[in-house]
Parts: C-alpha cells; structure tokens; sequence
C-alpha cells in the first residue's frame, strides 16, 4: 500500500469514524424517545388489554366471536409492538467498538427481559382462555379456528424470536458478535430441553387420547405454550447467570 | 476414563495485568459475557477462542487452559 493509500486511510479514520460514533449517538438519542413510547404502548396494551378482557369478557360470554377478537387484540398487539421495538432499536456502528458493544450487550439482556415478560403474559392469556378455542372450532368454523390458535402460534412465534433474533438483527457484523459461542452454547441447551419436554407432553398426549380423545385435543395448545414457553425460559436464565458477576 | 477438566488461570492473568473483563472482550472481539463464563469454568471455549485468547495476551495456550484429573 502507498503512502498516499495510508495516509489517505489514516484520515478517513480520524475524521469519519468519530463522526460515524457522534452520528450514531444521536440517532440512538432520537431513537430512545420511539423506544420509551413503544414502551409504555406495550405497557398499556397488555395492561389495558388485559383489564378489558377481565372486565368486558363476561358481558360476551354467549358472543363467542367478540371474546375471540378481544383475545387477538390482547394476544396480537403487544407481538406487533415488540416487533416494531426490535426494528426500531438503530444498531451502532461495529466499528465503534468498546462503549457501543457493551450499550447493545445490555439491550440485548433488556430485548429478551420484554420478550419474556411477554411470553409469561400470553401463557397466562393462554392458560386463562384455553377453554374457549374447541368451541370456537365447533361454532365459527375451521378458519376461526385457526385464527383462535394465534396466541400459541404468537408464544412459538416470541420464543424464536428470543433465541435466534437480537436488538442487532439488522446489522450483519452485531449479530455476528452477539450471537457468540456461549450464546450458542446456551441455545443447544435449552434446545435439547425443549426437545425432551416436547417429547414428555407429547406421551402425555398419547396416553390422555387413550382415555379421552376430546381431552387431548383441548389440552394440546396448552401443553404447546408451555413446551415452547419453558425452554426460552431456561434460555433467559443461563443468559442471566452468564452475565452475573465479574 | 478418567473424567477431565479445563482448568484457566485466566482471571489471575487478566488481573495481573490490570484488564477488565469487557478490556479483554474487546481485545478479542467477544462479548464480556464469554470471558465471564471461560474464567468461571461455566462454559468451555473452542480451540478458536482458547488461541485467540492466548494470542491476545501474548502467551501459549497451555500458560492459559490446564487438563486436571479428577
């Protein structure tokens, strides 16, 4: 390389790679304020979603369609508000390196926290109104059927999400540097935890069509939710141990 | 067969130098997590690493990770 080249070089980094790192810090800076209220709509989503479920539910209680919309409100819009958060959160440049890399480590901890936090809260949601999805099947058909499966298939969904996706989806070399070898490490474990889990309900399922048929197919969300729900849960905590101490 | 382990005197050889866990992360290029789960024996590094490691802190792989019987 000449010395031009290198010079050429040097000044390139001395100029634009602090730019790049102001230039970043601001557009963190601008982003925080979508972040904060992305935030507090999750908050009041779930929140208020929530209360009007408890509170408008029974006054539907014979009006099967409206408590099936009212759930995909509940179910459906703190997914779609984390979705937007992720995409919104702007990665920091690689290259800024030190700071940067240590502020993504701790978003990423915070992300899977708000996942979590969600998963918990459909598997409740889930819990609560497992009951109602066979007589939906039976009354509105096979297509309300499945739209009444969107808060397991949100739940499946939220726990990929939680194992293959970080804060830094969107930049290539981030993602690369988060999803290291005790990131992968953690996530075979809790892989081979889901896996076995899997296996145990599905023996359960087995031995439940045996005696009733109906049962088993109630139950089968539930037991779905909480097979998928378990392992990101195991996943939260090895991440969490991990990162305790030093 | 005997059970073995990875034993690291990483913690030791970092403090000695007066580095942090997230000053050596960034000399390495991994996540201060990483670091933090190799000195507590949490997690065992690949051979990649274990070089990368040694290399950043200028000594052999073998001043850094023993085999210890049990």
């Amino acid at each position: 390389m000449s010395d031009r080249t290198n010079r050429h070089t040097l000044e390139r980094n001395l100029i634009s790679r602090p730019q790049a790192v102001i230039a970043a810090e601001q557009k963190r800076h601008d982003h925080a304020r979508v972040r904060g209220l992305t935030a507090i709509f999750t908050v009041l989503v779930v929140g208020g979603g929530l209360a009007a479920f408890v509170v408008f539910g029974p006054l539907f209680r014979g009006q099967i369609a409206l408590q099936a919309i009212l759930v995909g409100i509940v179910f459906g819009a703190p997914f779609l508000a984390s979705f937007i958060m992720m995409l919104r959160v702007p990665p920091p440049p690689f290259e800024a390196s030190g700071d940067a890399r240590r502020e993504m480590d701790q978003k990423q901890v915070q992300w899977r926290i708000a996942l979590l936090t969600q998963v918990f809260v459909l598997s409740l949601c889930a819990a609560e109104t497992f009951w109602l999805w066979p007589r939906l099947a039976r009354v509105l058909g096979w297509i309300s059927a499945l739209i009444s499966l969107l808060p397991v298939v949100f739940i499946v969904f939220l726990v990929i999400s939680s194992l293959y996706m970080n804060p830094s989806w969107l930049n290539p070399d981030l993602r690369r540097f988060l999803d290291d070898e005790v990131t992968r490490s953690f996530r075979a474990r809790a892989q081979r935890l889901g896996y076995l889990l899997m296996m145990f309900v599905l023996l359960g399922f087995c031995l439940l069509a045996r005696i009733s048929a109906q049962a088993a197919a109630q139950f089968m969300p539930l037991g779905l939710a909480l097979g998928a729900a378990l392992p990101i849960l195991y996943f939260v905590y090895l991440d969490w141990q991990a990162d305790r101490g030093g | 067969m005997v059970e073995r382990r990875l034993e690291n005197r990483l913690k030791e050889i970092r403090g000695a130098r007066g580095l942090t866990q997230a000053d050596l992360a960034d000399m390495v290029g991994v996540s201060r997590k990483t670091i933090n789960t190799v000195e507590n024996s949490v997690f065992v590094p690949s051979t990649l690493l274990a070089l990368t490691l040694a290399e950043a802190l200028k000594l052999n792989v073998e001043e850094i990770f023993t085999l210890e019987r049990r």
